[in-house]
């Protein structure tokens, strides 16, 4: 039963939500909104307000925000990129291949956006420059930014916000639950996207005009590398950079380092190496501060929450709906999978981690050591959720948007057609292994 | 012809044209047919290249605007395929290193020619940016000659673009508006022009903007030049006009309008002292008796391969 306090708490986290959705504001000013009504009105205190607020989580996407921009900015991922564009010669099935594996790897060690941004606005260069169906091939890199960023602690917001709450994961826990779905899905998306459009990913060795049209472009990319004219150094020293910081992340618990404190060390190294190429003020003004602000207004509601004991109220329901692991961890996954292709997971995914944390210290499952499984159905769910819709991540929004203003209009529907057989792929391959992960 | 495939060819020859030249463009084609041949998979006798030449020749003739060097280059691939009877990789591979070389070779002799008509007291006027007047500053600075030089600013990209390289190499520049060089107009020794290319009505093409700047040259007697390699010279009727619209709101202006811009001009090549192509520098009538003599040679061209067309349709 509800008290009165925890009607109004939850009511505004409803408005929220529903805020959020609607898009008639920035969910950034509803999420602050939501979080300065709860101060003003007491529900929360302003030092509980800021004890709400995660600052590992906000720490690790400014730390990460700031290194990936620092690479922006001596134009590693063009290069890189670039480099990609050639290895494939030109030849649709290894564009689909290799941009399709590159963006898997990318988002799972860089956020989803920055990959779909270094890689979308290329593969539509290519893809017009040599006449393919660039749609497909633009929801392709879609879809495994998605998969991809499901992999690791950094890769996608659901998980940096699961894995900097809940201490007992590291970051290689990540590696080692996640990532054979990943591969599993990956695969099975390869799979069905050449299946289903065979006319759009075939070889062009023996048609001559479309493989001089190839060539033609695979010059001019030769071109736009040369002009990027970045010295080996820069390459050399930022791929160790890069290099130290994945390899702090797999180390952080044996050193005892936070993952933030790994990517802000990064991105500090980063600076000072190239502080001549990198102007600091024009880096920082490129940081996502609005993303940085909805994270720290969302901890101050779902806190408030908290505080009111709307999240144990849910976890004790939830206790009482089933007391069978299996049931719950498939009411997680595909829960959270349908509200992320519905909505934003950020919101869901923050509110979800105290109810779960709240559910693990209650028996049945307290005694249970197979009930952590139920981090991976949220992450697997809230992740692979994302490619349902147009609206379900934000890689897929920015993605679209960059389509758009080169002529490529991807519509809601016709992302959807594509997108839902490749999410239920990917939620019945996640039930599977959770399934087996349950009896094992 | 599948109409995707022309559409793509098209799109993507003006994209490169408009980024990188015609230069530079049609040093691309050739090494992007080199790099063909080596990966085809298809039957690469004699009778199959000629039939995937001819289709490549069709879709170039087919897109608009033509570009002129592509399609020289395409003609004489084309010939040297129907000339022999076995296909020699090795060798067609060779011939395009050569003729990747000789565009090279032309593009410096011309900026060789036209470095010949400066020296450091001279005021040098340009207008718009071409791959060719870049490679003219940088022989220029490189043979430690620096005149200076008054540029008209036209689409500001591409002024930037230029100043970009007179910036580099630290020449004496000053910038004004292409519609009010009658104020400096008496101070200039020379102007120069990247040219596009000559139609078939003799008209030399030029950026927008140049028509009023060469006419204003003229009419001061100031030597003005076009700089222009032959391979860029266009032998065929082509009405092709490319104009787009630009719009003018009616909140920011008090009225609405639309306005036409053009992507070029199309002067009369007597306007010009000379223009200066790889065959050195040519007057109006040197030039033309050039332009009829190598037009002719490209519909002799042409007519051989219309004859193995129709003898290919026929059998």
């Amino acid at each position: 039963m509800l008290m009165n306090d925890q009607i109004v708490v939850s009511a505004v986290f409803i408005v929220v939500f529903i805020g959020i959705i609607s898009e008639k504001l920035d969910k950034v000013l509803i999420v602050m909104f939501g979080a300065l009504a709860l101060i003003l009105t007491g529900y929360i205190g302003f030092e509980d307000a800021i004890h709400a607020i995660d600052f590992n989580t906000i720490c690790l996407l400014l730390g990460m925000m700031l290194l990936v921009e620092g690479m922006r900015e001596v134009k590693i991922f063009d290069w890189i990129a670039l480099e990609l564009g050639l290895i494939t010669k030109g030849d649709p099935v290894k564009v689909f291949l290799l941009f399709g594996i590159a963006t898997a790897i990318f988002s799972a060690f860089l956020d989803n956006v920055t990959t779909v941004l270094i890689m979308v606005p290329l593969m539509i260069s290519l893809a017009k420059g040599i006449g393919l169906n660039a749609k497909i091939y633009i929801l392709v890199l879609v879809f495994l930014s998605n998969i991809g960023g499901a992999a690791t602690l950094i890769g996608d917001p659901p998980n940096i916000l699961i894995g900097t709450q809940v201490s007992s994961l590291k970051f290689i826990d990540f590696i080692q639950y996640m990532s054979i779905p990943v591969i599993i899905t990956s695969i099975l998306t390869f799979w069905y996207i050449k299946k289903t459009k065979p006319a759009d990913i075939k070889s062009r060795n023996k048609d001559f005009p479309w493989l001089f049209l190839s060539n033609l472009m695979l010059e001019q990319m030769k071109r736009e590398k040369a002009a990027l004219s970045i010295p080996k150094s820069v390459l050399v020293k930022t791929s160790i950079i890069f290099g130290l910081v994945i390899l702090g992340f797999f180390s952080h618990a044996i050193f005892h380092l936070e993952p933030a404190v790994v990517a802000l060390a990064g991105a500090i190294v980063m600076l000072i190496t190239f502080h001549k190429k990198i102007d600091l003020h024009h880096l920082v003004a490129h940081v996502e501060w609005p993303t940085l602000l909805f994270f720290a207004g969302l901890f101050v509601v779902v806190g408030a929450m908290e505080h009111a004991g709307v999240l144990e109220t849910i976890s004790q329901s939830l206790v009482q709906m089933t007391d069978n692991l299996w049931v719950l961890l498939m009411i997680i996954l595909w829960a959270s999978a349908i509200l992320s292709g519905l909505v934003d997971n950020i919101p869901f995914v923050a509110v979800m981690i105290p109810i779960l944390k709240q559910l693990l210290a209650q028996e049945p499952y307290a005694s249970n050591p197979k009930a952590a499984l139920l981090w991976w159905a949220l992450a697997l769910g809230a992740c692979f959720g994302g490619n349902a819709t147009m609206i379900g991540a934000s890689a897929n929004v920015v993605s679209v948007a960059i389509a758009k203003t080169r002529g490529i209009h991807i519509g809601f529907k016709e992302f959807a057609k594509e997108a839902l057989p490749v999410t239920l792929i990917s939620i019945i391959v996640s039930s599977f292994y959770l399934t087996a992960l349950y009896l094992w | 012809m599948s109409s995707e495939l022309k559409r793509t060819i098209n799109r993507q020859l003006l994209e490169l044209d408009r980024i990188n030249g015609a230069i530079a463009l049609s040093v691309d084609v050739m090494k992007a047919f080199s790099s063909t041949l080596k990966s085809y998979e298809g039957d690469m006798s004699q009778q199959a290249l000629i039939k995937e030449f001819i289709r490549l020749h069709d879709l170039f003739m087919s897109c608009r605007p033509r570009m002129a060097q592509v399609i020289l280059d395409t003609q004489r691939g084309l010939l040297h395929l129907m000339e022999n009877s076995t296909p020699d990789l090795p060798k067609i591979q060779g011939l395009i290193e050569n003729n990747i070389q000789q565009k090279w070779d032309n593009a410096d002799k011309i900026v060789e020619l036209s470095a010949e008509l400066l020296d450091n007291d001279k005021i040098l006027f340009l207008h718009s940016y071409s791959t060719q007047i870049d490679r003219l500053i940088t022989f220029l600075a490189n043979k430690n000659i620096k005149p200076r030089v008054i540029v008209a600013e036209q689409e500001e990209v591409k002024t930037a673009r230029l100043l970009r390289v007179l910036d580099k190499y630290e020449f004496n520049f000053h910038v004004v508006s292409e519609y009010s060089v009658s104020h400096i107009i008496d101070s200039i020794d020379v102007a120069m022009f990247g040219a596009l290319t000559i139609n078939h009505n003799r008209g030399i093409v030029m950026a927008p903007g140049s028509s009023g700047l060469v006419s204003d040259m003229n009419r001061s007697s100031i030597p003005v030049y076009a700089l222009l390699p032959t391979g860029k010279f266009s032998y065929w009727e082509d009405n092709y006009e490319p104009a787009y619209m630009e719009r003018r709101d009616k909140q920011k202006y008090g009225v609405e309008y639309k306005k036409d811009v053009y992507s070029h001009d199309v002067l009369d090549l007597k306007l010009f002292t000379a223009t200066i192509t790889e065959e050195g520098i040519l007057d109006y009538d040197n030039l033309i008796a050039l332009f009829i003599k190598l037009q002719k040679e490209f519909l002799i061209a042409e007519e051989k391969i219309d004859t193995l067309k129709a003898r290919n349709s026929n059998g």
